[in-house]
């Protein structure tokens, strides 16, 4: 597994640079093997075919599912309230 | 509050919160983009940040919020709409211990904010303890942050913490639509 890079030190012209996509990738990955044990790619797979079922599961797939729109477009309509 | 363009409109939205943030970490938050209409998401460069309490015991901080940009059409200005928050606390291994989520558009049958206790918590947690939603209002960094501070007695990176957490914490207050 990649490392992902570590949190900068605070830089006020820096708090909005946003995340590359190699950046969010990593990320997501990282997130995704400290919670769900599985790759980014393999939770990505098993989120859309509706695994996670089970309340326990589901809390700790909810944790990476919510870092979904910083790899994949989402428009905001579609998750409108 | 508003910007002229969608970078700014998003310094504007990331600014208190990462003021907030600097209370008890260096970690920086950064945006997933600048797109608008698009969902966006914020958080910090790794799954959690590290936090030391006064008895010296690691804790964990996790922080992520979903937002769009949005053309406000009156002004010709660009706002941030929060479309969801995660604000979890975890031990040293990754037990999230207490967690604070909203997330309407992802699980439509619990569109309100609540509060999870976790297992993290102990382990003599009831299950259906764990399982629960707990209502709560809607919850700012803010006051995850104050709850840090006072109750699992985080050590603060500066002296003026909770006046700067009171201070974000009102203009939470007076720019938030609900």
């Amino acid at each position: 597994m990649q490392a992902v890079a570590p949190a900068r030190d605070y830089v006020a012209e820096d708090t909005s640079a946003p995340f590359t996509a190699e950046e969010s990738r990593q990320l997501f990955d990282a997130t995704a093997r400290q919670y769900v044990g599985m790759s980014g790619d393999d939770f990505l797979r098993a989120w859309d075919n509706g695994e996670f079922a089970d309340s326990d599961a589901r809390d700790r797939a909810m944790r990476v599912a919510i870092l979904i729109p910083m790899i994949r477009k989402t428009s905001a309509r579609e998750k409108s309230r | 509050m508003p910007g002229k363009n969608p970078a700014e409109a998003v310094r504007e939205y990331i600014h208190p919160l990462q003021q907030s943030l600097s209370c008890f970490s260096r970690a920086v938050l950064r945006p997933s983009g600048y797109d608008t209409d698009r969902l966006l998401g914020v958080t910090f460069g790794s799954p959690t940040v590290e936090l030391m309490t006064q008895r010296g015991e690691i804790l964990r901080l996790s922080f992520v919020q979903e937002f769009s940009i949005i053309k406000a059409l009156w002004l010709g200005a660009y706002k941030v709409r929060t479309h969801s928050y995660y604000y979890g606390l975890e031990d040293e291994h990754h037990a999230e211990i207490i967690a604070f989520h909203w997330h309407p558009d992802t699980t439509p049958q619990i569109t309100f904010p609540h509060m999870h206790i976790c297992a993290g918590a102990g382990d003599r947690i009831r299950p259906e303890i764990r399982g629960t939603h707990f209502p709560t209002s809607r919850i700012s960094f803010e006051e995850f942050c104050l709850l840090l501070l006072r109750e699992f007695h985080v050590v603060a990176e500066r002296s003026d913490s909770e006046r700067v957490l009171e201070e974000n914490f009102l203009k939470f207050k007076n720019h938030r639509t609900w």
